[in-house]
């Protein structure tokens, strides 16, 4: 007690030496160990988000771009398969699509079905859920980060600035606002899969060309009637224009950028991969779980480095702190030896330096624990913001 | 090199130079100094009454390793007490003499007896519970630590070592102390923030706080300018003469050797070899 009042009272007197070796090693340690913590945050949310998710059907291409494109919306597809393909599906399992090619106010915004919330079992928070063309729901983050709310309106961005033949942005109609899921689900804008089609152009509404002007009529004949560009497309759908929406094409043909499979069974999963596998099939199916995976265990081998790296960097450091208390030993001989003179034994000598060092090791080592535990408890959000988002 | 001594009986003080005032001598308790038990009362007095002087050195040899240094001592006492001043060139021994008395160093051969305790016969833990008990060491960098405040300096003896138990009664006497000295009111102050001289004080004041037999000083005013000199030596035989301890002081200073009562000088009896 005696030797750890003294102790106290020179790393008190030294704070600031004190503070700058607590620091060395509360980054020495911290880092490793932070960097383990968010690590495996992240493994066990990518991993689950993959888990929950069967099979994957996209373009042929990088699977791990489908995948990532498909579970997080970040990354763009590696391209698109047509509509249809989700009847190779049949009635082996449910097919889900997805189309995600289009951002508003930099939020993905990604078209599909009422079956994906569902499917992810998202509910919604405030307002209510899409009910016609146009109208878009958000997810939680994306909702804060628009600053939007059921009720508000929300533009959808305009692909280059300088195309003015191009897409026209669509003013959408927030209808409702989701709740967290703490997935990738809370950051993008849904909509249903026809008002993306509509963004991109596959469908519009515009002016009744039987009622414009003759300025803008090119062509007309008994069975059409062909107008010029000035006639207005429709940037908004209302009540009042929604009949004039129409698609041109066949539905089966429009692009999706991924279909969700969830197969029925075992056998029905191992069935539709061999549809899919087919030579002649537009699509390339995935396994998800299998794709994370392996990009885990890719990541896991670089972490293997800079865990080796850490390790030496912890041996530099142990050796400069090392290095540092016995300078400072050697500086306070004139101290240590008047304590001798007095009467102080070595034992006890030795043990204020031990209680001195025992103080910087228990408070970093205090601070490394607090530091962890905060990134333990806020570790999911911080991965979710950070690296899956 | 070969360092003698006059032996003891040349340089005895009068009688009347070591009987210390007898009641402050009583007033004294009994101390606990590790495994040794002391009555300070009782060892002056027996000291009185025998003639059994404070410091007692016999036959003493000692040397350091791989050095040509040796000091050799045939006989030397110092009374309870007396006021000795060493004197004598750098190198010569004062030093060494000082950390042989107080059990710092042990001899080659020879006995050293300090009041009732042979100090060359103790062991390593029971040298520096003697020390630290009955030994008080002033020194001419005062050596204060200076990361405690003035008064944990006064009480660190009782913060190093287990052989001295720490209660109100002795934070009482640091204080009664420090009063003494003059630096009462600096008491929760760093000792950076003291002068020189008031550092000297606050490591006088930690030297006399264990109740000590023997002050051994070592160049206790190397450090300071006349003024303080003076005022420090004064203090220094003042706080001994009030407790009738025994005061070793080795130094340099010629001009403060009036204030003692007896002067060992080792160059002069440079020649004339171990007795």
């Amino acid at each position: 007690m005696k030797s750890f009042k003294l102790a106290w009272r020179y790393v008190i007197y030294h704070r600031g030496k004190t503070l700058l070796m607590i620091l060395c090693i509360v980054l020495t340690v911290l880092l490793p160990v932070a960097l383990s913590i968010l690590l495996a945050s992240f493994n066990r949310q990518i991993v689950a988000r993959a888990r929950s998710t069967p099979l994957l059907a996209g373009a042929a291409g990088s699977q791990l771009d489908l995948a990532m494109h498909a579970l997080y919306f970040r990354t763009p597809p590696p391209g698109t398969i047509p509509l249809g393909q989700q009847d190779v599906v049949g009635e082996l399992g449910q097919a889900i699509p997805l189309h995600a090619r289009i951002t508003a106010g930099q939020v993905p915004v990604v078209g599909t079905t009422l079956e994906y919330f569902e499917f992810r079992g998202i509910n919604l928070q405030a307002g209510q859920g899409l009910a016609r063309l146009g109208d878009c729901v958000l997810g939680a983050n994306a909702a804060r980060r628009l600053g939007k709310s059921a009720g508000d309106f929300l533009l959808t961005d305009r692909d280059n600035v300088f195309d003015f033949a191009g897409k026209y942005p669509l003013r959408m109609r927030v209808r409702g606002v989701l709740e967290p899921t703490r997935t990738a689900d809370d950051d993008v804008v849904f909509v249903d899969l026809k008002t993306a089609w509509v963004v991109e152009g596959y469908g519009h509404g515009h002016q009744d060309v039987e009622g414009v002007s003759d300025n803008l009529v090119l062509e007309r004949d008994e069975e059409s009637v062909t107008a010029s560009a000035g006639v207005l497309p429709y940037t908004e759908i209302t009540d009042e224009n929604i009949g004039s929406f129409h698609f041109h094409g066949d539905f089966s043909d429009f692009p999706i950028t991924a279909l969700i499979v969830v197969p029925g069974d075992a056998r029905g999963e191992a069935l539709i991969q061999g549809r899919f596998d087919r030579g002649d099939s537009e699509a390339r199916m995935c396994v998800p779980v299998e794709v994370i995976g392996n990009m885990m265990e890719l990541v896991f081998r670089v972490k293997r480095f800079f865990t080796a790296n850490a390790v030496m960097i912890s041996i530099s450091t142990a050796l400069l702190l090392a290095l540092v208390v016995a300078l400072s030993i050697r500086l306070r001989q004139r101290e240590m030896q008047t304590m001798v003179k007095i009467g102080c034994s070595r034992g006890t000598m030795t043990s204020l330096v031990a209680a001195e060092l025992g103080i910087v090791f228990l408070t970093a080592l205090t601070v490394v624990l607090v530091a962890a535990l905060t990134i333990a408890r806020f570790a999911n959000e911080l991965v979710a913001r950070l690296l899956v988002a | 090199m070969s360092q003698g001594i006059r032996p003891a009986g040349r340089c005895r003080l009068p009688a009347s130079a070591i009987i210390p005032d007898s009641a402050e001598r009583r007033s004294r308790a009994t101390r606990h100094c590790g495994g040794l038990t002391v009555t300070a009362v009782s060892r002056t007095a027996a000291g009185r009454f025998f003639g059994f002087a404070m410091i007692d050195i016999r036959n003493l040899q000692f040397s350091y390793p791989n050095s040509g240094f040796r000091l050799e001592i045939g006989a030397l006492q110092v009374e309870s007490g007396e006021r000795v001043a060493v004197v004598g060139p750098s190198g010569s021994g004062k030093t060494t003499l000082l950390n042989l008395i107080s059990g710092i160093s042990v001899p080659d051969a020879g006995s050293i007896r300090v009041a009732d305790t042979v100090v060359s016969a103790l062991n390593d833990s029971q040298r520096r519970n003697f020390r630290i008990g009955r030994i008080g060491a002033v020194f001419q960098q005062f050596e204060l630590i200076e990361y405690l405040s003035v008064r944990e300096n006064i009480l660190l003896p009782y913060l190093i070592s287990r052989a001295l138990q720490f209660d109100a009664e002795v934070g009482q006497r640091a204080e009664e102390l420090a009063d003494q000295v003059g630096v009462a009111d600096k008491l929760g102050r760093g000792v950076r923030q003291l002068s020189q001289g008031e550092q000297q004080r606050v490591a006088i004041c930690r030297a006399l706080l264990p109740a000590p037999d023997l002050i051994l000083a070592d160049e206790p005013t190397g450090n300071l300018d006349p003024a303080n000199k003076r005022r420090i030596l004064q203090l220094l035989f003042e706080q001994c003469a009030a407790r009738n301890l025994t005061l070793v002081a080795v130094t340099h200073d010629q001009a403060i050797l009036e204030g003692f009562d007896r002067t060992v000088d080792f160059e002069t009896f440079l020649g004339e070899g171990p007795t």
